[in-house]
Order: structure tokens, then C-alpha cells, then sequence
């Protein structure tokens, strides 16, 4: 999952100080695993660098956390094209869909439409495992039988989140 | 519509085009509907009989119902055939038949046991005497024919009574030709002479036809209301057994539909089903007709008045062509009709769309016009017969019958809508109702339709009971009487009733008619002097004495009528059974010592009598009188008055005893013994029909019952829930059968124009029975919901 | 049906739904839905409980009629067709799988898979003769003579798929047709049909909420809150 993409969908909510962003990242995306403060500044200055965020303005005081960062309009653009990509269908995605799904939700998007993109890969994928089971002999069936039924649990998963999307959105504008 | 609508409407139409073509197609339909009857192994099998019972049970009866006019008639015919001119009519001058010697014949209506018991004393006057039906050879002196049940009860222990009476040599047995029932008592004794006997008449042949009464108002409407309650509840329970399993029959449609088939093609083979089901009804119901036929001369219920013969139930012919084919047409029509909602909604199986609630308007429609039909004819009945508004009548009839179930499920509907909350069996039984009402209201309709006939008959017996002959049967008391030529033939009918242990108390009286030369009449009484001081105030009295009691001044008897007034000194004669010849006619001389007395009080029938001793007519040869007895033994057994019978059989047949409890021969008792088998055998069909639907409603719930038995729901709380789901719809249909009968009653009442008067215990046992049906009917049920609610029923489809 | 009377066109869709609108008393159950398919397309209509999945099938296949919009049939809208030309419809350019309950619990397997053919006038012999080549097909020759109820779930279903298509159907609605189903004998009656769809060039409607049985399909639209959705991948 990339932390640039998510800090990035967190700005488009509008201009934050460093430390702002930290503490709204931990508190979205980062239960079991919070950000260093210097993961923040190095990836906002690589963002700072490609020209996806910029420096808004510069309260007085000086040090890092006294810079207002806003995101720049390629810095949408990189986002949206993000969330409108599927994720490649493999095992565990879950973490990396709950934070596009949220992002889209705090950014105004349609997050079902996050997650129905998502189900179409999945489901392109599991036509062709499908396809290959048809031709193949029964090792080839197995094989194909083990991951079509992970990436039906995720594809269940996918629904039931599509499901939830309504109650998740009230809670994270609360 | 647009332009390839168009072409493809104008393709598929042409596939079916063509006569032949659509022969074919129908044909087809009809062989699926068929096939769906009879294919499905045990379920549609058992489908099948219940239906075929449910309508069977319904021709049988409608077959039956035809059976009855030929009936009537033949019995009738035979009953013609035998009989005689009736005594004194004028027709009874027969023309002499040459070659036949005419017979001195009586008829004599007795009973045993409260059995009517008939026939005729004969005195053969010559070796040809004229052929009487069913008997090879009239009786001589002696001698007796008898009916086979007669003989049959002769030779019983029951007979034991009547074996007394019957001491002639037996020469033969009447054959059926020769009577009405096969259990007819009837009887032809040959006797030495009837000489002397009061109804005595000659004949030369057997044969007589009485004028038939007209009917009275009363007894029409009786008729027409009777049959009305005996058929439609048939109707009813035909178009019910139709309706058996209609849920499943509709999921079957609507899968076909689903696979294509057009709603007219559905109509075809849901038609070619209840098809099957009407021709297997007919089956069992003649089957079930050829058994009852069988079994109905067995029968012995004296409503039956001497049973029926086998060979005299035979349906009328164009009216079993017409059952034939109206019960089909019935089933097919009832099937299609109920099959709107499957046309309109092709996916029954996969969305039940909201059941519309049922319409009241339409069901009203028969109440409101039988109503005024009823209302409109008021009147109309009052005396006789108004045949301009008898089929006003009928319909009117027959149309608030029919409102009964016609509006009940409207009834049960809004009702169980209201009903709430409870234990856990009224849950299950008001939750279901509430889900399906049709079927339970229609369950009940058909006994609510006997039930509403039912009290409407009896309400409307009421008062044609109280025109009828009223009798009491809680007395005991009976009444002997006997013609007598002597004064010997009195004492031994005196002494032959006296001689009876336990003779209660007993009044004697005997009395004749003596008439002057110009035929002008007076009444003698004859009695020893103790007897007449009972009668008229006597200051002396000695054997031989006679008295005559004048009319109050006013009414003396004018020259011309028909009584005189007798003068001592006068010739008159005993008019009897003799003519009119004074030649022939026994002679007295009114003695001279004749006086005139005052009755006592309270003894009007002396007035304008001639009372007399023994000893005044001592000396009349064959004097004509008649002996009376008024008998009220000590104690009430019933079998006392036989006893009196027998002790006057050694008189020859010339005694006859009458007992209040003695069926009379009344047009309106036929009517009310008609109407009461009649009531018995609807209220069977509908017990047997209720069975039926109840059955097949559990049969159709199997699972759903299952599922709650394997849920742990005690069988209690099951059959409970049963008994509310048939109770509640039973008490709305008593309900709405008690407003409607009553109704009913008021309105017939009204058209004859007589009087309400209800007859509530009457009434109250009417609603109890009917009551009791259902319930009984729910017991009966419980084995098979047991055994559907087993887990067995878990299993199937 | 005589197919050339309708129009054969590739550019016209088979059968397409343009915003069609239903409602069950005050819910609606479609709300703006369509669908565009042409022949031996196999799309899966995918959705949550209550999400009109089945509404849409059943407006598609003319079975209930829609409160408002189109359903073309070869560029023939259903709406404006009698029951019977709609009936008929239904027996020969149409087949159905159900969960359950679409066979006739009366008739026999082969009787049942026969059905469809007699009703359209065709003569026992025959009918049954076509029937039992689609029995041996969907290997459950062996249950021609039971009836539904004697017969297990999978055999039952793959009865149904025969029925469905012995007409040679142009379009079959399949909804939940493994439902009842477990996973092998599920797999094996969406093999066979999707199989013998393919080879007689019939567009499959089916219906599910399971992605394995949708895996099956060749792409899919998803129906959530009585509105359908089509995702496009960009290859």
C-alpha cells in the first residue's frame, strides 16, 4: 500500500500541517501500525518533490510542523487514477481497499464504485482460473479450486463492505 | 405497438392456425390435464380420491334425488292397483264383470307396535273371485295371505303379539307386485262372511284411484324449500371437492406457464384435471348409488313407511344425462373460475403478489335479490299453491341459500383480520386464517348451507305442524270400537276388553240409528239403566225401559229435516250397512212405555237421543249397533293396546282398537318424513365432505406441520390450533346460518301469510349439531395429522 | 417462432432493458435498470439480497410486466405483446432455471423436459425422443422415468437446465440455478449449461450472488438498490 497515495487522498480534504496529517492517518489507517514522524516529512518531501503537494504557507516559529501542505492538482489526479485502478487480485488486499474506500468516502467520491471496479478484476480473474479448470486435469482443477475460493472470500468481503458503505460513511464524517 | 410487435404477433399466430391444428392443440391440453390428474404417484392419487369422493358423495345423492319421482309413482301404481272404491262413493257401483264373482271386501288399517299394519278381510261369494295384484289366490274361510315382512315378523319372537290375530293357515305370500315396500305389513284374511261390518264394499275387480288432494300453501313451500336444502349444499360440496389442493394445483400452473404455456392453454389443462376428478366422482357416485340401492331395502325406519324396493330406485333418465353432464361442466367451470389469479400472475411460484382483499358488493347480490324476490310473492301462498309465483319462489329460495357461502369467506376474512395476540395454538390457528380463510370458510360453508335450510324448515314447521292433525303421544290411552248385530256380540266385545288384566279405566257406550218410513233419523244409545242415570235425569228406571231426550224448544226438528222425533208405539227400523230397503232392515216398535226425560248437565250428547235398555230391543233380530270402549290402562305399557287387539281378534275382524301413537296417513307427514331423511342425509354429505376437505387441507399442509412437530411443538398445541381454525369459521357460519334461515323463515312465513313463532331449543340443537359436526370432523382428522406431522412428512418433494 | 420474422441484425442488441422502473405496492424494486446482451453472451446480473436481481429477470423474460421503460426482444417490445404471443415467447425462444420449483412434481423427468415441446404442439414420440438426447447430454438419463420428487437436487437442476433448453432457446434465465445446490454438483450443472448455451449459441441470463457461479458468465452487471451497474475494464 503506498503511504504517498494515502497521504495525499488525506490532503485533498484540505491543507494540513505535518503533524495533523500523522494524527489523521493513525487515526484512519494506522490501528496497529502508526507512522514515524519521519516517514511523514520524507515521503511529503518526495511528494513536495514531484510536484503532487506544495507548501501553502509557513507559520511563524520555524522547525518541520510549522509547514501547511496542500495537495496540487496533478496530486488529484494521481489519486483519483488510484482509486479508480483495481488492485491487482491477490490474498490480503483488505487493508489497501479499507483505505481507498475511506479515502473516497472523506474526498466525495463514489466508494461503491471503488469497490465495484474491484470486483469486476477480481472477477476477471476468476473467469480465467474458471476457464483454465474447464481444460485443465484435476492437479490444474485443485490449483484452480484453491485460489478461486480465496478470491471469492474476498470477493465476499467486497460485498459485504458494498453493503456497509452507507453506515461507514457516517462514521468516519462523525 | 410498434412495427416488429406487429410481425412477430403475425408469425406466432400462424403456427396454431388451422382447425385441425387446434383440435390437436386442445386435445393435447386436455390429455396434460390428464395426465397431471393421474401421473404424481401417491399424492395426486390420493388427490384424485378425495376429490372423486368429495364429488361422488354429491351424485350419489343428486341420482338419488332422481330416483324419487319414479319412485313415488310406482309405489303409488301399486299401491292403486290394489285398492279399492273407498265405502258409501258412488263410484263404488262397479260394473259387474262377467265371469267374476264378486268379493265382500273391508279394508282394515291397523298396527302392531305402532307398525302400520293394512289389509283386507274378504268373503268369497263364488271359485272366481277377481285376481288382487301379487296374489295367486284370494283366501277363503280360514285361510291368509300374507306380505313377506308380515310373515317374517309372524315368525319372529317380535311377533309373539301379534301371532294371535294371525291364527289362519298361510296360503301364500303377497308378491312385491302386490305391495308398496318391501317391508309393507299388509295382509288379505279370508273370512265366512262380512256380514254386518260397517265398511263393507263388493267389488269385481281391485283398482281405484283417489282424487289427489291439492297441496297447501304451506306444504309447497315446505316441498320447495326442503329440496332446495337438500341439493344445493350437493352443488356446494361438488364445486368444494374441485377446489381440493388448489394451492398445490396453482404452483403446478404457474410452472407451466413459466415453461410457456398461454393462459387459455392453462384453462385447457387445468380443465382436462378437475375433468378427470368429475369422471372419477361419477364413477363413485353411481358405485355408491348401486350400493346404497342395495342396502336401502334393507332399511326399516318406519318413516320409510314399508322400505323401499331395490328395482323402484331407478333414476330418472334424462335427469342422470343431465348430472352427467352438469357435474363435469360444474367441476371445469369451478376449476377455471378459480383460476384468475394463476392467469394474471404467471410466476406464482417465484412472487406471490398482495392477495386482494375479497369484495362484498358481488356476494350481496343474491341476498338482496332473493330478498326481493321473497318480498315481491309475499302473500302469494296463503292457501293453495300460486303457480304463477313458484318459480319467483324457488329462486328466491334457492338464491339466499346460496348467499351462505357465498358471503361467509367475505365474513371470516374481515373477522379473523380483528383477532390478535393469544396462546400459541389461537396464534398459529388466526395466523393462518388470516394468511388463507378460503379454505376453512369454504370447509364450513356447506354444513352452514344444511344448517340455514334447516332452520328455516323448522321454523316454517311450526305452524304447519299446528294445521296439522294434532296429536298427543305421551298417552297411553286407546279407543276400541265394533259393530254389533246382538245384544250377545256386545256383551262378548264387553267381556273380551273386561277380561284384560289391568284394565285401567274403561268407558262403554253402544249406540246406533233408528229411522222412520220416510228415512228421517234419530241416535240410540244403548246402556243399562245405571249407564243412562249417567246420562239423563231418571227418577225410575226397569229393563225395558226406553227414553227419549227432546231438543230444546227451539230446535225441535221441523217435519222436513233429517231427524224425528220418536213417539212411543212407532215403527222404525236399524239403518246400518243395509241399504236403503226398509224390507231388509232390522225392525223395532218404539215400546209404549217411552218417556220423555231431561239430560244432566254436562251431557249434551243425549240430547235428541233415544236412550234405551237391553230389554227394549231384546227382541230385534240383528239390530245394526256399534260398541264402544274408551280405554286408559292403569299403567303405561305400551304394549297393552296389542293385548286389547288380541283379545278381540277371536271377533272375526270386526274390532278395531286405535292408540294415539298410530301414524296417520296425512299428506303432511309424508312431507316432514321425506324432508327429515332428506336433512339426515345432507347433514352426513356434509359431515363426509368436511371430512374430505379437512383431510386433504392437512394433506396440502404436510410439511409446514412437520417442520413445527421437529421444532418441538407439542401435538396439543397442533391440534388445538386445528380446532380454532375450524371453530372460528364455524361459529361465523352459525352465525350467519341462524340470521339467514331465520330470515328465511320470516320471508316464506310471510308469503303464506302466517305468523312467526320460533322454536329456539329447536334451533340451538340445530347450531349444536351442525357445531358438533365440525368438531367431531376435527377429531376424526387427528390420526392423519399425527402421520403428516411426522417427520415422515419432512421428506417428499 | 419463426426467427426471421424478428430482427436478426448483429447491431441490434438480442435483448436489451432500457430504465425500467417496477414497484411492489410502495417499494420499488427496479429503479432505472437496463441491460444490453447479444446471442452466446453468458452475463452474470449480480447484487445483494433484495436488490432487484430477480425483478430484472423477470421483466427481461416477460414474465411481469414493468411499470415503466422498455424490454426489446430483437428490437420487439415485450410490454406491447399479448400474453399468448408472450407464452410463446416463453416455450420457444425462452428457457428457465430456477432455484427450484419449476418442474412439475406430476410429471417424469423426461415428461417434464418434454413439456415445454407438446405444449407447443409437437407430437409425443418426438418430443420425447429430442428430450432424452438432452437427458443423456446433461448425464441424467438414468432419472427419465422418476419424477421430481424422487430425484436428488443436482439431478433435478440438471432436469431443468434439459427443460430449459430442449426448445433450442435463444435466451436462458437462469436464476440462482445452483442455489440449492453443494459446490461440486453446483459446478458440474453451471459447466453443463453454460457448456451447452455456448454450443447452441443462447445468451444466458444468470442470476446469482455467488462469484463462482459467476465466474461462469462472461462479464457482469451489478444491481444494487433496483439500479444496474456495468463496470468496463480497461484491457
Amino acid at each position: 500500500m503506498s503511504i504517498g497515495l494515502t497521504l495525499l487522498g488525506l490532503l485533498e480534504t484540505g491543507p494540513r500541517h505535518g503533524y495533523d496529517l500523522k494524527r489523521a492517518y493513525d487515526e484512519r489507517f494506522g490501528h496497529d501500525r502508526p507512522l514515524h514522524y519521519g516517514q511523514v516529512y520524507s515521503t511529503l518531501s518526495r511528494l513536495l518533490r514531484d510536484g503532487l503537494v506544495e507548501v501553502e504557507g509557513v507559520e511563524a516559529g520555524g522547525g518541520p510542523d510549522r509547514k501547511r501542505y496542500a495537495i496540487t492538482g496533478a496530486g488529484v489526479t494521481d489519486v483519483h487514477e488510484w482509486l479508480a485502478t483495481p488492485e491487482k487480485p491477490e490474498p490480503y488486499l483488505q487493508n489497501t481497499l479499507y483505505t481507498k474506500v475511506v479515502l473516497a468516502l472523506l474526498s466525495g467520491r463514489a466508494a461503491a464504485e471503488v469497490l465495484d471496479v474491484q470486483r469486476s478484476a477480481h472477477l476477471r480473474l476468476m473467469r480465467e482460473l474458471t476457464r483454465r479448470k474447464s481444460g485443465g486435469d484435476l492437479a490444474d482443477q485443485l490449483i484452480c479450486d484453491h485460489a478461486l475460493f480465496h478470491l471469492e472470500a474476498d470477493l465476499r468481503w467486497l460485498e459485504l463492505t458494498t453493503a456497509r458503505l452507507n453506515q461507514l460513511a457516517k462514521e468516519i464524517r462523525s | 405497438m410498434n412495427s416488429s410487435d406487429n410481425r412477430s404477433r403475425e408469425t406466432v399466430g400462424a403456427r396454431s392456425r388451422g382447425p385441425g391444428a387446434l383440435l390437436t392443440r386442445w386435445v393435447g391440453d386436455l390429455a396434460l390435464g390428464v395426465r397431471l390428474a393421474l401421473g404424481g404417484g401417491r399424492t395426486s392419487w390420493a388427490r384424485l380420491a378425495l376429490t372423486a369422493v368429495g364429488v361422488g358423495l354429491g351424485v350419489a345423492v343428486l341420482l338419488a334425488a332422481t330416483s324419487l319421482p319414479h319412485m313415488l309413482q310406482v309405489r303409488n301404481e301399486r299401491g292403486n292397483a290394489r285398492a279399492i272404491p273407498s265405502h258409501g262413493s258412488v263410484e263404488a257401483q262397479q260394473q259387474s264383470v262377467a265371469g267374476v264373482d264378486p268379493v265382500d271386501i273391508e279394508l282394515r288399517n291397523d298396527e302392531y307396535q305402532g307398525r302400520g299394519l293394512q289389509g283386507y278381510v274378504v268373503q268369497l261369494n263364488g271359485p272366481n273371485p277377481p285376481h288382487a295384484p301379487g296374489v295367486d289366490r284370494l283366501p277363503g274361510p280360514g285361510e291368509v295371505v300374507l306380505s313377506p315382512a308380515l310373515a317374517e315378523l309372524l315368525n319372529s319372537p317380535g311377533g309373539d303379539l301379534l301371532r294371535p290375530r294371525f291364527s289362519q293357515r298361510v296360503i301364500g305370500t303377497i308378491a312385491d307386485e302386490g305391495l308398496t315396500g318391501p317391508n309393507e305389513l299388509f295382509f288379505y284374511v279370508g273370512l265366512p262372511s262380512l256380514a254386518g261390518q260397517t265398511e263393507v264394499g263388493r267389488i269385481h275387480n281391485f283398482g281405484w284411484q283417489e282424487a289427489p288432494r291439492e297441496l297447501r300453501g304451506i306444504e309447497w313451500l315446505l316441498i320447495a324449500l326442503g329440496a332446495a336444502t337438500f341439493l344445493i349444499p350437493v352443488v356446494v360440496f361438488v364445486a368444494t371437492s374441485t377446489r381440493l389442493a388448489a394451492s398445490a394445483r396453482d404452483r403446478r400452473l404457474a410452472a407451466l406457464r413459466l415453461v410457456g404455456a398461454d393462459g387459455k392453454q392453462v384453462r385447457r389443462i387445468a380443465a382436462g384435471e378437475a375433468f378427470v376428478g368429475a369422471i372419477a366422482g361419477l364413477f363413485v357416485g353411481v358405485a355408491m348409488f348401486l350400493v346404497a340401492r342395495q342396502v336401502v331395502p334393507a332399511l326399516s325406519f318406519s318413516a320409510l313407511r314399508g322400505g323401499i324396493f331395490a328395482a323402484d330406485i331407478r333414476p330418472e333418465w334424462t335427469l342422470i344425462a343431465l348430472i352427467l353432464v352438469l357435474v363435469p361442466l360444474l367441476s371445469v367451470g369451478v376449476a377455471t373460475l378459480s383460476l384468475r389469479r394463476t392467469i394474471i400472475e404467471p410466476l406464482g411460484v417465484v412472487r406471490r403478489g398482495r392477495q386482494g382483499r375479497r369484495k362484498l358488493w358481488w356476494r350481496l347480490i343474491p341476498v338482496v335479490v332473493g330478498v326481493g324476490l321473497l318480498l315481491w310473492k309475499s302473500k302469494s301462498f296463503e292457501r293453495t299453491v300460486d303457480n304463477s309465483s313458484q318459480a319467483a319462489v324457488v329462486a328466491g329460495i334457492i338464491l339466499l341459500l346460496i348467499s351462505v357461502p357465498v358471503i361467509l369467506p367475505w365474513v371470516v376474512e374481515r373477522v379473523v383480520v380483528l383477532l390478535r395476540g393469544g396462546s400459541p395454538s389461537w396464534q398459529l390457528a388466526i395466523r393462518r386464517l388470516q394468511l388463507d380463510s378460503g379454505t376453512s370458510a369454504r370447509v364450513v360453508g356447506g354444513v352452514a348451507v344444511v344448517l340455514t335450510g334447516a332452520i328455516a324448515l323448522q321454523t316454517l314447521f311450526i305452524p304447519a305442524r299446528s294445521e296439522a292433525t294434532p296429536r298427543s303421544s305421551a298417552n297411553t290411552e286407546f279407543w276400541a270400537g265394533m259393530p254389533a248385530t246382538s245384544l250377545t256380540e256386545v256383551d262378548v266385545f264387553r267381556s273380551a276388553l273386561g277380561g284384560l288384566v289391568g284394565l285401567g279405566k274403561a268407558k262403554f257406550a253402544v249406540n246406533g240409528q233408528v229411522q222412520d218410513a220416510k228415512g228421517q233419523r234419530v241416535n240410540l244409545e244403548l246402556g243399562s239403566c245405571e249407564e243412562l242415570r249417567a246420562m239423563v235425569k231418571l227418577d225410575r228406571c226397569a229393563e225395558g225401559d226406553a227414553f227419549y231426550v227432546p231438543l230444546p224448544g227451539a230446535t225441535r226438528p221441523s217435519p222436513d229435516s233429517h231427524t224425528f222425533v220418536p213417539v212411543a208405539g212407532q215403527q222404525v227400523w236399524f239403518s246400518g250397512s243395509y241399504g236403503q230397503d226398509l224390507a231388509k232392515l232390522p225392525k223395532w216398535t218404539v215400546p209404549a212405555t217411552l218417556r220423555s226425560v231431561d239430560p244432566v248437565k254436562d251431557s249434551g250428547s243425549a240430547v235428541g237421543s233415544l236412550l234405551v235398555t237391553k230389554g227394549a230391543i231384546a227382541k230385534v233380530t240383528n239390530p245394526a249397533l256399534y260398541a264402544h270402549a274408551s280405554i286408559a290402562p292403569k299403567t303405561p305399557d305400551p304394549r297393552f293396546v296389542e293385548y286389547a287387539r288380541n283379545a278381540l281378534a277371536p271377533l272375526g275382524w270386526k274390532a278395531n282398537v286405535y292408540s294415539n301413537n298410530q301414524d296417520g296417513n296425512d299428506i303432511f307427514l309424508l312431507i316432514s318424513r321425506v324432508l327429515n331423511i332428506g336433512s339426515i342425509i345432507t347433514l352426513l354429505l356434509a359431515a363426509a365432505s368436511l371430512m374430505v376437505v379437512a383431510l386433504e387441507q392437512i394433506r396440502e399442509r404436510r410439511r409446514a406441520l412437520a417442520v413445527l412437530m421437529a421444532n418441538g411443538v407439542q401435538r396439543k398445541v397442533l391440534a388445538v390450533s386445528l380446532l380454532w381454525q375450524n371453530t372460528i369459521p364455524i361459529v361465523l357460519g352459525v352465525v350467519i346460518a341462524l340470521a339467514t334461515g331465520v330470515g328465511l323463515a320470516v320471508l316464506l312465513l310471510g308469503i303464506s301469510g302466517r305468523t312467526v313463532a320460533l322454536d329456539w331449543p329447536m334451533i340451538a340443537a340445530y347450531c349444536g349439531t351442525g357445531a358438533l359436526a365440525v368438531l367431531a370432523v376435527t377429531m376424526l382428522t387427528l390420526p392423519s395429522l399425527w402421520r403428516a406431522a411426522s417427520v415422515e412428512g419432512l421428506r417428499g418433494e | 417462432m419463426n426467427a426471421g420474422a424478428l430482427i436478426t441484425d448483429e447491431s441490434v442488441a438480442l435483448l436489451e432493458a432500457i430504465d425500467l422502473r417496477k414497484s411492489f405496492g410502495p417499494t420499488p424494486a427496479l429503479d432505472g435498470a437496463g441491460l444490453r446482451m447479444h446471442a452466446g453472451e453468458v452475463v452474470a446480473v449480480m447484487g445483494p439480497s433484495g436488490s432487484g436481481k430477480s425483478t430484472l429477470l423477470h421483466c427481461l423474460a416477460g414474465i411481469l410486466q414493468p411499470d415503466s421503460g422498455q424490454v426489446l426482444y430483437r428490437g420487439a417490445e415485450l410490454s406491447a405483446m399479448s400474453d399468448g404471443v408472450r407464452s410463446e415467447l416463453r416455450r420457444t425462444e425462452f428457457g428457465f432455471v430456477f432455484q427450484f420449483g419449476q418442474l412439475v412434481p406430476e410429471l417424469t423427468s423426461l415428461e417434464n423436459v418434454a413439456l415445454p415441446l407438446r405444449l407447443g404442439g409437437m407430437r409425443r414420440k418426438e418430443a420425447e425422443s429430442r428430450a432424452t438426447e438432452w437427458l443423456e447430454r446433461l448425464e441424467v438419463a438414468d432419472v427419465a422415468a422418476k419424477r421430481p420428487g424422487e430425484t436428488s437436487g443436482g439431478q433435478g437442476q440438471r432436469v431443468a437446465v434439459a427443460r430449459a433448453l430442449v426448445t433450442g432457446p435463444k435466451v436462458v434465465f437462469a436464476d440462482e440455478p445452483t442455489g440449492a445446490l453443494d459446490s461440486l454438483n453446483g459446478e458440474r450443472v453451471m459447466q453443463l449449461l453454460v457448456a451447452a448455451a455456448k454450443d447452441t449459441n443462447a445468451a444466458v441470463v444468470l442470476v446469482t450472488h455467488e462469484p463462482r457461479v459467476a465466474a461462469y458468465s462472461d462479464r457482469e452487471v451489478v444491481v444494487r438498490d433496483g439500479k444496474s451497474r456495468e463496470v468496463e475494464l480497461a484491457r
